[in-house]
């Protein structure tokens, strides 16, 4: 677009001016890059028109381009550009109007044409864009179309070959199947013709055996005998009987004895069985009475179908049971009679058994329902709060050991470095933690020493408290023994009295607060912030303080103790002693060292405590 | 436990005496008697060749001794020594001979069982029975001794004869619809015979006394059928162990099937406990004297945890009388548990429990299972693989325990005394015996439950 503007002729021929609208137009429109584009191929054109122009009329020809353009304007169907002539001799005269009609509806022309022209080239650009889409579309299909034709000839290829496969189990069946009917009838054929032969051989064995008998047995053989000392008496001490058809008789009638007795044995204990068996079911029966009976009038109100029945059963089971003796009869009636009873029971039993348990799955099912989310919901919440503070704790942790490192870095040297690695040793670990537990006891000693001090400064305090009050009575005193004072002057006085107390309040507290707050100790906190409310912030002091610590404990590695960035906040005294501590503990070897470093600093601010009022 | 000395013994014959007194064992040809509790000698018999069988009469006064390559029975007589009495059967030759129940009749089965012969002691009488078969358990004679039910075969046809006792008068005789009858086994009541066909073909049928069928049962078809047989003592109920690897128990009202019993390798109910006999080196003992070099390892059992996969046989399917199905089944004393053992699975002793009808206790030997036999008085099962050791198992625990004495005791085979207080484990040329009572009283082995030693 740039490039065209740059080439438009400054001399602002109306044709160009327009184009240079149209461009401008175009240019704020948010057009596509493509029709800029194709605007870009139209406009050399017009360019050439326009330089053809240039060329097309100059001094010397502008009669004869004047005629030329009215001719081509007149073919065209425009008015002609010149007036009408008066005479034929006259010269015709240029029709300025003429010409600038002409030129607008040119112009006119001009821009429809371009407009029509812009119109089709979207409609072209959409269509051709229709058309991409379509054919993109007419691809996947046809590719798509590819594939589940592909996948159809694989299934039924599959199909196919499953199909043979199943016509070759089947084949394979029917064979198996025809062997076995086969070799069933094989068996068969065989063991008719084994049992055939089986007889045939039976039978010439029988007629060897019969022949054999013959020989041996018959002939009398002399050998077969029994040679027995003397005959022994029955074990019964009976004499042996003949035998006779009494005593086959006799026989018979013991067998069926024998028979008789078993099955009376049987039937005995058939029918003890059947007594207990009664005897249970009308346990049971009586205990479903029972079981029923409180129950039914609840039944009853809630007008149940079943009501009816058990309560007529109820009433009539009385007179059952009176008739106990029934029961040892075993007739069809009576049985009868007590299974339909017991069946009854058992039903209507069994109906209310399910009735309660669903009852009971209900309520459970609410019941758990109802706990089970607010116990979840509980224990979700519960979980996530702990895992958060897990989170902080590693967080913790991390940062802990992240300063401790810091700290380990800072202290040693490149020289000292190995020296430290060194100090990661097992040995050193266990000397570390004996000093450690030495350094406890010691500081426990501080500690208690700490409140005998702290003690001492709440002494101190209430001494300077009553020292203050003295003072401001005799300031008082003074005042009223000076009568000339104005009231200002007394209040100035009094201002400068609690700001100089401030002052001091400052010192105090920088040098108490580094040993009480690190412990925890809170009775000396009291003290220090009710009485002085303009109170520094104890962080930084305690801080300073946790630094001394983790060095001096880093290798027992026992305490995590959370060490805010802001620790860096100068507390100009504790700072000292922060340095002053620093200093020896960066001296891990040695014990004494720390500790009378610590103590020094006790003392120090002890010192200065005393100093202080 | 205590063992007592070993004695020479031949052909392990070795029997208890009915009432439990006497103890009679044949070494050669003599044939000792020596008292069950002293095993003092008490008497001695000498007979004329090998003995090849003994057996007490029934009220222990007499002793049958047969020599089946001679065809000859000699009976002797515990009260009077001196009485003597020699059936020769002569040219027709001796198969088998057995007592009567009342212990006065001996009862011969020539060769080729032509017939059985009937010597009375009481009586010069001679009593012939015809066509006996020729079969795994043809004879039986009821619990009661009044009844002898005998297998025959007539015409190719299966026949069974009840006979009385007392008189040897035949009381009832029907075909049964057996191919090749195998056997018949009275009930312990005496009230129903229990009859199964030959391996070939599996059928049960089950007559009354009175010979009328009370029932028939075939579990399949076209394949190897009954192998072995027993009835409970309470006569409830008759297991019938077979060529499958199952065992059927059939009651005794409706003749059905109760309970299929299967035997399979692998054993993965967890309910059951699998006692495995594990070897134990020389060296776990050490508070004793070194065991000799040539004894076996002592052996304990361990439980193992199931599931547990027993060591089978390969059966060879081309051979006659393959090596599978249940080959052995007996019922405890008190008809509470079933003792099993499938042979293709040679080295394991299934115990069921019969009144849940599952599996109790499977016991794993380190060799095959040569027999076993419960203690008539207790649940208490004895076992023996053919080592020098002894096995027992009660519901309280499982023991395995080693034959002392020098040389290699292999124990082939064992029997109870009738009180269940010893045990007589029988060698190939040895028997010694051992007395479950110990003498401080401290109660018998795995006598009551929890006293396991």
């Amino acid at each position: 677009m740039g490039d065209w503007m740059t080439i438009t002729d400054p001399g602002l021929s109306s044709e160009s001016k327009n184009l240079s609208q149209y461009t401008s137009e175009t240019k704020m429109s948010p057009s596509s890059l493509y029709s800029q584009q194709v605007l870009c191929s139209s406009i050399p054109l017009s360019k050439n028109v326009h330089s053809f122009f240039s060329a097309f009329c100059t001094e010397e020809n502008i009669e004869q381009s004047i005629s030329y353009l009215d001719q081509e304007l007149t073919t065209f169907g425009f008015p002609s550009l010149y007036e009408e002539s008066k005479g034929k001799e006259t010269k015709r005269e240029l029709n300025i109007v003429a010409v600038l009609n002409c030129m607008n509806e040119l112009l006119i022309l001009q821009r429809k044409n371009l407009l029509a022209q812009e119109n089709v080239e979207t409609q072209n650009l959409k269509l051709g864009s229709d058309m991409d889409h379509l054919q993109n579309c007419y691809a996947k299909l046809k590719e798509q179309l590819e594939t589940s034709r592909r996948e159809m000839i694989g299934l039924q290829e599959r199909d196919r070959q499953l199909q043979c496969k199943n016509r070759n189990l089947h084949q394979l069946l029917k064979n198996e199947k025809d062997e076995v009917q086969k070799l069933q009838n094989i068996i068969a054929s065989r063991a008719t013709q084994y049992n055939h032969d089986m007889k045939r051989k039976e039978r010439e064995y029988n007629k060897l055996k019969e022949r054999l008998h013959q020989l041996v047995m018959n002939k009398k053989d002399k050998k077969i005998a029994m040679e027995v000392l003397n005959y022994v008496g029955r074990a019964d001490g009976k004499r042996g009987s003949w035998r006779t058809g009494k005593s086959e008789a006799r026989n018979e009638d013991e067998m069926y004895k024998i028979l008789l007795n078993d099955y009376e044995y049987r039937q005995k204990q058939i029918l003890m069985e059947n007594a207990e068996l009664k005897k249970v079911l009308q346990q049971m029966k009586k205990e479903m009475i029972s079981l029923l009976s409180p129950q039914k009038q609840k039944p009853r109100e809630r007008a149940d179908d079943s009501t009816g029945t058990v309560i007529s059963d109820v009433e009539e089971d009385p007179g059952e049971l009176s008739r106990e003796s029934m029961w040892d009869l075993s007739c069809e009636t009576v049985r009868e009679q007590l299974t339909n009873s017991i069946r009854k029971q058992w039903r209507i039993l069994k109906s209310h058994v399910e009735k309660l348990d669903n009852q009971v799955s209900k309520v459970h099912l609410e019941g758990f329902n109802d706990e089970d989310v607010i116990s979840r919901q509980d224990h979700e919440e519960e979980t996530e709060k702990l895992e958060l503070e897990i989170q902080q704790c590693k967080e913790m942790i991390k940062t802990q050991q992240q300063l401790l490192q810091q700290q380990l870095a800072t202290t040693c040297d490149d020289d000292t470095t190995s020296l430290l690695r060194d100090c990661y040793l097992l040995e050193e670990k266990e000397r570390l933690k004996e000093e450690w537990s030495l350094f406890k006891e010691q500081k426990k000693n501080f500690e208690k020493e700490r409140r005998s001090f702290t003690e001492a400064a709440i002494r101190l305090g209430l001494e300077r408290k009553a020292f203050e009050e003295e003072r401001a009575s005799w300031l008082k005193q003074q005042f009223l023994n000076m009568t000339t004072f104005d009231h200002q002057n007394s209040e100035n006085v009094r201002l400068f009295s609690a700001f100089s107390g401030s002052s001091d309040q400052d010192n105090l507290t920088a040098h108490s607060r580094p040993r009480q707050k690190p412990h925890g100790v809170s009775n000396g906190a009291p003290v220090c912030s009710s009485k002085f409310t303009k109170s520094l912030p104890a962080s930084p002091s305690t801080s300073d303080f946790c630094h001394t610590r983790p060095c001096v404990s880093e290798h027992s590695s026992i305490n995590v103790l959370n060490v805010t960035p802001e620790e860096a906040k100068p507390n100009r005294a504790g700072r000292e002693c922060a340095s002053q501590k620093w200093s020896v503990a960066s001296r891990p070897g040695s014990q004494d060292g720390c500790c009378s470093g610590c103590s020094l600093t006790y003392t120090n601010s002890h010192v200065e405590k005393d100093d202080l009022p | 436990m205590n063992f007592s000395e070993v004695f020479k013994l031949s052909s392990q014959l070795c029997k208890f005496s009915p009432d439990g007194k006497y103890l009679a064992s044949c070494v050669q040809y003599r044939l000792v008697v020596r008292d069950a509790s002293s095993l003092q000698i008490l008497q001695l018999y000498t007979c004329v060749d090998q003995i090849q069988h003994v057996e007490w009469s029934a009220d222990s006064l007499f002793l049958l001794c047969a020599m089946y390559k001679r065809g000859l029975v000699q009976v002797w007589s515990l009260e009077q020594p001196e009485w003597h009495c020699r059936i020769d059967e002569g040219s027709a030759g001796l198969v088998a001979s057995c007592w009567s129940p009342d212990g006065r009749h001996v009862l011969n089965t020539t060769e080729f069982h032509l017939r059985m012969t009937v010597w009375s002691l009481c009586t010069k009488s001679v009593s012939y029975i015809k066509y006996p078969k020729a079969c795994q358990q043809g004879v039986s004679f009821s619990r009661d001794g009044r009844y002898l039910a005998l297998a025959e075969r007539r015409d190719c046809k299966d026949y069974v004869s009840i006979f009385v006792c007392s008189d040897w008068q035949l009381l009832r005789h029907f075909d049964t619809g057996t191919q090749d009858l195998a056997g018949i086994e009275w009930a312990p009541n005496g009230c129903v015979l229990a009859v199964w066909d030959t391996c070939l073909e599996y059928k049960v049928l089950l007559y009354s006394l009175d010979g009328r069928l009370l029932a028939a049962y075939c579990a399949y078809e076209w394949s190897l059928g009954v192998k072995a047989a027993a009835w409970s003592p309470s006569s409830q109920f008759l297991a019938v162990g077979s060529y499958d690897g199952k065992v059927r128990v059939l009651n005794h009202v409706t003749w059905k099937v109760l309970a299929e019993l299967g035997h399979p390798a692998a054993v993965s109910d967890s309910r059951v406990v699998v006692y495995k006999e594990a070897e134990k080196s020389p060296r776990g003992s050490l508070g004793r004297p070194a065991c000799p070099p040539h004894r076996a390892a002592e052996s304990r059992y361990e439980v193992a945890e199931v599931p547990v996969s027993l060591q089978t046989l390969k059966p060879a399917a081309d051979r006659a009388n393959p090596k599978i199905g249940i080959g052995a089944l007996a019922f405890s004393a008190d008809s509470c548990f079933l003792a099993t053992r499938n042979d293709n699975v040679p080295n394991a002793v299934w115990v069921w429990d019969v009144r849940k009808l599952r599996l109790f206790v499977v016991l794993e030997q380190l060799g095959p299972v040569r027999a076993f036999q419960w203690d008539p008085q207790q649940p208490r099962l004895a076992v023996c693989t053919g080592g020098s050791k002894v096995y027992l198992w009660s519901p309280a625990g499982c023991v395995s325990v080693q034959v002392p004495g020098e040389g290699d005791f292999q124990v082939l085979s064992l029997c109870w005394h009738s009180n269940g207080d010893s045990l007589a484990l029988l060698g190939k040329d040895h028997f010694c015996l051992c007395f479950l009572e110990t003498e401080d009283g401290g109660g018998s082995a795995l006598g009551p439950p929890g006293s396991l030693t």
